[in-house]
């Protein structure tokens, strides 16, 4: 089945633009476990850092050491060694780095700045932010307009009122059983027109039994748009390839969803390499901050490079997209007794891509005892709603006056930071 | 018999059936003249034929909310003949009403067990819920003996030092518990404790300690919660999942004194602040564990609690949020203060509401009822935190089997739902790999009790599961297993034989209610009837092999929305 064939699919045409221009995208990653931003950007223009962190504070960049800290022209923050691949996307002017970002009213716990976050509010009742944002704007009546990419269980963002998919991949994303498939390689799959059948019949909504129905809908039209729009994809990123990481994973989902031209607007992926520092954030050795045989650094450089795939991957369309990287709260500033961090407050967000300017956001001065928030944590300079916002303004052409829908209680303060014009 | 065609049973004597659906059996006197029956229902004005089964003249039919929307049903039933369109027999009326039928029966099989058997659905419909729940209770005095001689333990006996092999023969052996003991509300709450205290292999060799603390959970699933608690301090298992054994005076990790608090005891939402996850973490410095077979290679590893002295703090320590002074002590009484300390959190009011909306949670709604919980704190408050009379209350709540709501209002866990197609299916494990692809089953949807990373541990809200990712996965691989019935010992040519079906009709109704707990809709039940007939629309299992349509039937039921509602 071809994703023409799926036009009408709840009585309304497939294309019905509306308040929203279309045709861009904000890919939303998190790093899931509270990345430590201090060692992501680390501020080496502060002595102070080396004090609260003796063991494990990164060296200040030179060139001649691959054991340093990279360079990115700016007086107070550099670039941790492994996230190398990145240096690509800076020195072409499309990245941004947020470096002391968080949710205001946010806590110490993953799970609630996690749900919070996703929340676009402390509110445990409400839909995800981007979910929100599909609400609000009209959009393309499409199955795959916002999806959860590369992991199997769906993300606060995007979890509410309008059902989307959650991918892991291509290959896995389909549903065949020998005794209801006729024709060559299943063409007519019985089991997922039975399924759809079953599941189109309307029940009592906001019930258990609503959602199961709907998800399979939403599953059976998906398969054949994600089944269609691989079937003559190539990665295309000079040699580079995607690695099988739930954020390389869904990377390679969007690309592929991108180039076939699935008007997909909001993504939500997952970079999970075990951001929750508590203990050994470094290995010993002579190497401690580049060694790749210890596996936080290896896979912090993976998804590096998996972000470079993707920026090459989509070169013809990156104006249309924009990926911003964040997590739910960073570390605190002084190290613990086991080389580790514990839970913090504003961390490193990043972006590139889409209208996104080059250089480092709103940023602490000084990592003195007495400027920290409770003495223990880097103090905010940047609400994520206001990151969230922008993209949502600058790239995806919604009006301003929606952030307050999208960010119920929040009052928008534009750090003009997408300003890239293209 | 005493008319030419009659309805044998559904419903009650004064013509009341279930609200939610219900199948009525009936027969033909001359099996041999009428091998359909025509059954009309007003006003819902559905006409059908139905088979009759050559041998016994039974046939069935089923009832759906659908036809009470507008008040009483009445159902005609007139026997005829495909052979020829003039034999028919007079037609017979029944007059039906909807009502609620509070028999608990759904509501057990759906919450206490991992899905109903075909045997065990019919003996709780005989003893009823309330005997049921206290047998299950008493899971010392429940006959095992088929479960125990199966001796599914030895899949976790001489095992070698590798957490692959481990952790896939852990996963089995818990599989096997949940389908196959017969002590199922013992084996759902040991699930849940196990859940609740979520720890997980984390850069070491604590290994084996999986599989001794689920076993703990299991065998103490009805105990009282600060044993429960004081256990989990004490596992080697937590020690290293939450940085506990990196933690010692003066160089404090608080991951463990967080997570006691937010996810173990009094819940995130307690009015405790920084200074209380530091005054708590310093409370269990020094809490670890020792290998116990240190010069043995190539074993597991074995490890035991251990208190060090030596890296406790031995300061007083000022925990604000529970108006408490933990009095500092050294030397091998250090160990007291974190006793303590687990007293206190475990009668704690907050603990008592937390731990009992997570509760509610698992057995009533995803949204905790208030007076679920409130029923279940004061059975608490009762009975010393024991869980066993905490689930007793919960269970007899009368609002349990008679609200409506709180009926398949919840989604199976991958978990769950593998071990339900297994019970309902009948699968049996006829050779060595039948665990392997189960595994999967919750492996592909995201379900990895022994790989999860988080000390929430796997979520219990139908939410975290009900999307097109986690779904499409374990049906893969669900449908990968009832394609190959053989391999899996399901045999539903014997199940039907035993139940005594043999129409569309009647194996449709019969696998649904197994399956689903007897609530299904009306398309799910046409579609099941429609893929037993198959293309050529004739479904005899006794004169012809029918193979392909049980193997169609049972690629359904596993797919149907459902079979995933519990």
């Amino acid at each position: 089945m071809t994703a023409a064939s799926m036009a009408g699919v709840a009585g309304a045409p497939q294309f019905a633009f509306g308040q929203s221009a279309g045709g861009k995208t904000l890919i939303k990653v998190f790093m899931r476990g509270g990345a430590d931003g201090l060692h992501l950007f680390p501020p080496v223009g502060d002595p102070i850092y080396y004090q609260h962190r003796p063991n494990i504070a990164i060296e200040a960049p030179l060139d001649s050491d691959a054991n340093t800290a990279l360079n990115i022209g700016d007086s107070y923050r550099a670039m941790n060694p492994n996230l190398e691949p990145l240096m690509e996307i800076w020195n072409a002017g499309r990245m941004m780095v947020a470096p002391s970002t968080a949710l205001e009213e946010g806590n110490r716990s993953h799970f609630d700045n996690q749900r919070w976050i996703g929340n676009g509010a402390r509110s445990n009742l409400i839909d995800g932010y981007l979910n929100r944002y599909m609400q609000s704007v009209d959009g393309v009546n499409d199955p795959l307009r916002g999806a959860v990419l590369g992991k199997t269980n769906m993300s606060a963002e995007a979890a509410g009122n309008i059902v989307v998919p959650a991918i892991q991949d291509r290959d896995g994303f389909n549903l065949r059983n020998n005794n209801f498939c006729a024709g060559n390689g299943c063409a007519d799959n019985q089991l997922t027109e039975l399924m759809r059948e079953i599941s189109s019949h309307p029940v009592v909504e906001d019930t258990m039994e609503a959602s199961v129905r709907e998800n399979q809908v939403i599953m059976v039209e998906s398969i054949a748009q994600v089944q269609e729009a691989g079937e003559n994809y190539v990665t295309n990123a000079n040699g580079l390839e995607y690695s099988n990481s739930r954020l390389g994973r869904g990377l390679r989902l969007a690309a592929q969803l991108l180039k076939a031209g699935v008007p997909l607007e909001v993504a939500a992926i997952d970079w999970n390499i075990g951001w929750d520092t508590h203990s050994n954030q470094i290995p010993g050795g002579t190497n401690r901050f580049a060694d790749q045989t210890f596996g936080y650094h290896r896979r912090m450089r993976e998804g590096a490079t998996d972000f470079l795939t993707f920026y090459r991957d989509i070169s013809t369309i990156i104006d249309d997209v924009v990926v911003l990287v964040g997590t739910e709260f960073g570390r605190t500033v002084i190290e613990n007794g086991s080389r580790g961090t514990d839970h913090g407050y504003s961390s490193t967000w990043f972006a590139f891509g889409g209208p996104t300017g080059p250089g480092v956001g709103p940023d602490i001065t000084t990592l003195d005892v007495n400027s920290l928030y409770r003495n223990r944590f880097t103090p905010i300079r940047t609400e994520y709603k206001d990151l969230v916002a922008e993209i949502m303004v600058r790239h995806m052409n919604m009006p301003e006056q929606l952030v307050s829908t999208i960010f119920p209680y929040h009052t928008f303060t534009n750090h003009i930071l997408f300003n890239r014009s293209s | 018999m005493t008319s030419a065609v009659q309805l044998t049973a559904g419903g009650t004597a004064d013509g009341v059936v279930a609200a939610t659906g219900q199948t009525l059996f009936g027969g033909v006197m001359d099996p041999m003249t009428f091998d359909m029956v025509t059954v009309s229902v007003a006003p819902s004005g559905r006409t059908f034929n139905v088979d009759v089964a050559p041998d016994t003249g039974q046939f069935a039919t089923r009832l759906f909310p659908e036809d009470f929307a507008s008040g009483p049903a009445r159902v005609t039933l007139t026997a005829a003949s495909s052979a020829d369109a003039n034999v028919t027999s007079q037609p017979i009326s029944y007059e039906f009403e909807a009502g609620r039928v509070v028999d608990g029966v759904s509501q057990a099989l759906s919450r206490i067990t991992y899905g109903p058997t075909a045997d065990l659905y019919s003996r709780v419909r005989t003893i009823g819920f309330e005997a049921y729940v206290n047998e299950q209770l008493d899971p010392d005095n429940i006959r095992n003996a088929a479960f125990e001689g199966q001796d599914f333990d030895s899949l976790v006996r001489n095992l070698d030092n590798n957490f692959f092999r481990l952790a896939n023969a852990e996963m089995s052996h818990r599989m096997a518990y949940a389908a196959f003991s017969e002590k199922q509300l013992q084996e759902v709450m040991g699930e849940f404790w196990s859940n609740h205290f979520f720890a997980s292999t984390k850069d070491t060799q604590v290994f084996e300690q999986n599989i001794i603390d689920r076993q703990f959970f299991r065998d103490n699933a009805f105990g009282r919660f600060e044993d429960l608690l004081l256990y989990s301090a004490r596992s080697p298992l937590m020690s290293q999942f939450l940085d506990n054994d990196q933690s010692r005076a003066g160089r404090l990790n608080e991951n463990y004194g967080r997570e006691i608090l937010e996810l173990h005891t009094v819940g995130v939402d307690a009015p405790y602040g920084d200074e209380d996850v530091i005054a708590v973490s310093r409370v269990f410095t020094g809490w670890n564990f020792r290998r116990t077979n240190p010069n043995a290679n190539n074993v597991l590893h074995d490890y035991e609690f251990e208190f060090r002295a030596d890296r406790h703090d031995t300061e007083d320590k000022e925990i604000p949020f529970l108006s408490t002074t933990i009095a500092g002590r050294s030397g091998a009484a250090g160990v007291q203060e974190g006793e303590e300390l687990i007293a206190l959190l475990a009668s704690n009011p907050l603990t008592q509401n937390y731990v009992c909306g997570k509760i509610v949670q698992r057995f009533v709604a995803d949204v905790p009822p208030a007076n679920f919980v409130q029923t279940c704190v004061d059975a608490w408050e009762a009975n010393d935190g024991d869980a066993g009379e905490i689930l007793r209350a919960v269970l007899m709540h009368p609002e349990y089997i008679s609200n409506v709501e709180l009926q398949a209002n919840k989604a199976k866990t991958p978990f769950e739902y593998a071990i339900s197609a297994v019970r309902a299916l009948g699968a049996r494990p006829v050779n060595d790999n039948f665990f392997g692809r189960l595994r999967e089953v919750g492996r592909a949807a995201g379900y990895d009790q022994l790989r999860f990373g988080l000390p929430t541990g796997l979520p219990e809200v139908g939410e975290a599961w009900v999307n097109s990712a986690s779904m499409i996965g374990s049906y893969r691989r669900m449908t990968q297993i009832v394609e190959r019935p053989g391999e899996y010992g399901i045999d539903l040519q014997g199940m039907i034989e035993d139940a005594g079906v043999q129409t569309a009709e009647e194996v449709a109704a019969f696998l649904l209610t197994i399956g689903t707990a007897d609530r299904y809709s009306q398309e799910e039940y046409e579609a099941m009837v429609d893929v037993l007939k198959g293309e050529d629309g004739i479904f005899e299992p006794m004169a012809r092999n029918e193979r392909d349509a049980f193997e169609r039937a049972s690629g359904l039921l596993i797919v149907l929305p459902s079979f995933l509602l519990q």
